[in-house]
């Protein structure tokens, strides 16, 4: 007993001395798990998902993204109808910006449960509001709203997704029907919606007017060497088969100096809800 | 010709006596003790699974009855025969005119008569603990049913081996039957991706359909889930069930009667 207690202090310090990186636990692959699970792979799923709820911060930093995602991966494929899983395997990839990896447990949930919007959704969210992949969070939100059509969340996400994108008059669409849908109903969540749509519809109108506009006098400049005069000598010339006017009825400003258009009606979205 | 009225009441004595004799066994205790224990500390795990309680309790809950309810029908199958002819107890019965194959039978009987009530024990405290999370199904019953139907399978396989070896040699087959059940279906997928001949795969998917597959009988994601099983599965499974136990049966019979017991 004498020679034990330092003896034992000694190892406990040369331990301390391991890289942090390292001091992990191993889970072994799913094939193994598998076969050792003896039939009740469930068991073993849930067991492994609560370990990982309560260690997941416990990997050392540089190993942590790939010990998670091996993590997350066993699980579901022990249990690939393990919902949970996925949200909570993404959860912790977004903690480190992994959003590769969060797509990919994704994918694999949603090709393994052809029902369940839920992945898909919870994926696009993380790609539209943290990533910023705009193109990666339409191909979720579409998914999502495949499998759930009459979902009006999933529209609206879809048609901010398309907005986001840059394809403004898909968004249009998706905006002009949610409101459709919404405008004679009587309830909270229906009146944000008709709401919602509004002000999208508002400035989504203002920009793919802009932007025809804008097409149509860098068109012109191209072919005669000068910017238009006037948005009317566009029309006389023919560059643009009619001239907008803006949700409010005024005509939209031109600046022929520059060839600069802009809306003198002020867009309904402002801030940083309005940088799209 | 046997007397049908007479071989019922000779099994169902044998059967009596053997039920009895099993619930008096330490194992017995010993093995639901432990399983009442894991059922009930499910719950504890439900509250570290994050939102999940419901399917953490059915998942733990229906795999330690399985687990469990497979170590006693080994460990108190391997003995059925096995003590008898150990405590001489056997002579006294076999003097009487009782074929073999009906005291085979009948020890068969109440064990799976122990292990339906071992079952309906485990369940209820499995029953107790979902309603407390308010997460109780009655399709665990049907999960149960399909569980009992392994134990079956796994009760013959034990007297098939108690019946020409001693318990130690009995344990052993009975376990490593129970392994084999559970792996061989990951066979097909292991090894056919790394085989290119056609005589190979085909080997491969008899050699699979010759073993057990024990998994097949396991339906407790289904139950996890809410997702039906496909129609006509029960009626094989049974079939499957009934088969297996005829043949193990009829083995061990054939086994024990040419078994010189001095």
């Amino acid at each position: 007993m004498v020679a034990v207690v330092p003896l034992h202090q000694d190892m406990a310090a040369i331990y301390q001395t391991y890289p942090t990186e390292f001091r992990s636990y191993y889970i072994p692959s799913s094939g193994y798990m598998k076969l050792v699970s003896m039939g009740q792979e469930d068991f073993w799923a849930d067991l492994i998902f609560i370990w990982s709820v309560q260690y997941f911060d416990r990997y050392g930093s540089s190993v942590r993204d790939e010990y998670l995602f091996h993590t997350f991966d066993v699980i579901t494929d022990l249990d690939p109808r393990f919902y949970e899983a996925y949200i909570f395997g993404d959860l912790f990839l977004s903690l480190d910006k992994r959003w590769d990896l969060i797509y990919k447990l994704a994918d694999k949930g949603l090709a393994k449960n052809p029902g369940n919007w839920l992945i898909a959704w919870d994926a696009g969210t993380y790609a539209f509001f943290q990533a910023k992949n705009y193109p990666m969070a339409l191909k979720f939100f579409a998914t999502a709203l495949r499998r759930n059509p009459g979902n009006s969340m999933l529209k609206d996400l879809v048609a901010n997704a398309y907005k986001y994108r840059g394809d403004y008059r898909v968004s249009l669409r998706y905006w002009e029907r949610l409101k459709k849908e919404h405008e004679n109903q009587d309830n909270d969540q229906s009146r944000f919606f008709v709401m919602a749509a509004d002000r999208n519809i508002w400035d989504l109108t203002i920009k793919i007017d802009l932007r025809a506009l804008k097409t149509s006098v860098f068109a012109f400049k191209r072919a005669k060497g000068r910017f238009p005069d006037s948005l009317r000598e566009l029309l006389q010339a023919g560059f643009i088969e009619k001239l907008p006017r803006d949700p409010d009825g005024h005509s939209y400003a031109y600046d022929p100096k520059t060839g600069r258009v802009w809306s003198v009606t002020p867009y309904k979205f402002k801030g940083k809800y309005a940088e799209w | 010709m046997t007397n049908p009225v007479l071989m019922s009441a000779q099994v169902y004595a044998i059967g009596k006596n053997t039920f009895k004799e099993a619930v008096r066994s330490r194992v017995f205790y010993i093995l639901l003790a432990f399983a009442i224990c894991l059922l009930l500390f499910s719950y504890v795990l439900g509250f570290l699974a994050v939102g999940t309680i419901r399917k953490v309790v059915l998942d733990v809950g229906l795999s330690t009855i399985s687990y469990f309810s497979a170590m006693t029908a080994i460990f108190v199958g391997i003995g059925l025969i096995y003590q008898e002819i150990e405590k001489k107890t056997i002579y006294n019965i076999l003097s009487k005119p009782l074929p073999r194959s009906h005291f085979l039978v009948g020890r068969c009987l109440g064990l799976m008569s122990v292990l339906l009530v071992n079952l309906m024990a485990m369940m209820a405290v499995l029953s107790a603990v979902l309603v407390f999370v308010g997460g109780f199904t009655p399709r665990i019953f049907e999960a149960a049913f399909f569980i009992y139907l392994e134990l079956m399978i796994l009760t013959a396989v034990a007297l098939f081996f108690s019946s020409i070896t001693s318990p130690v040699v009995s344990a052993l087959c009975t376990i490593a039957f129970y392994l084999i059940g559970h792996t061989s279906s990951a066979l097909p997928d292991l090894l056919l991706p790394n085989i290119t001949s056609d005589f190979g795969k085909r080997a491969i998917l008899i050699i699979y359909h010759l073993l057990p597959d024990l998994n097949m009988l396991n339906i407790n994601n289904l139950v996890a889930y809410n997702i039906p099983v496909a129609a006509g599965f029960t009626w094989r499974a049974v079939l499957y069930t009934g088969l297996m136990v005829s043949i193990l049966l009829l083995a061990a019979g054939l086994a024990f009667k040419r078994r010189d017991l001095v």
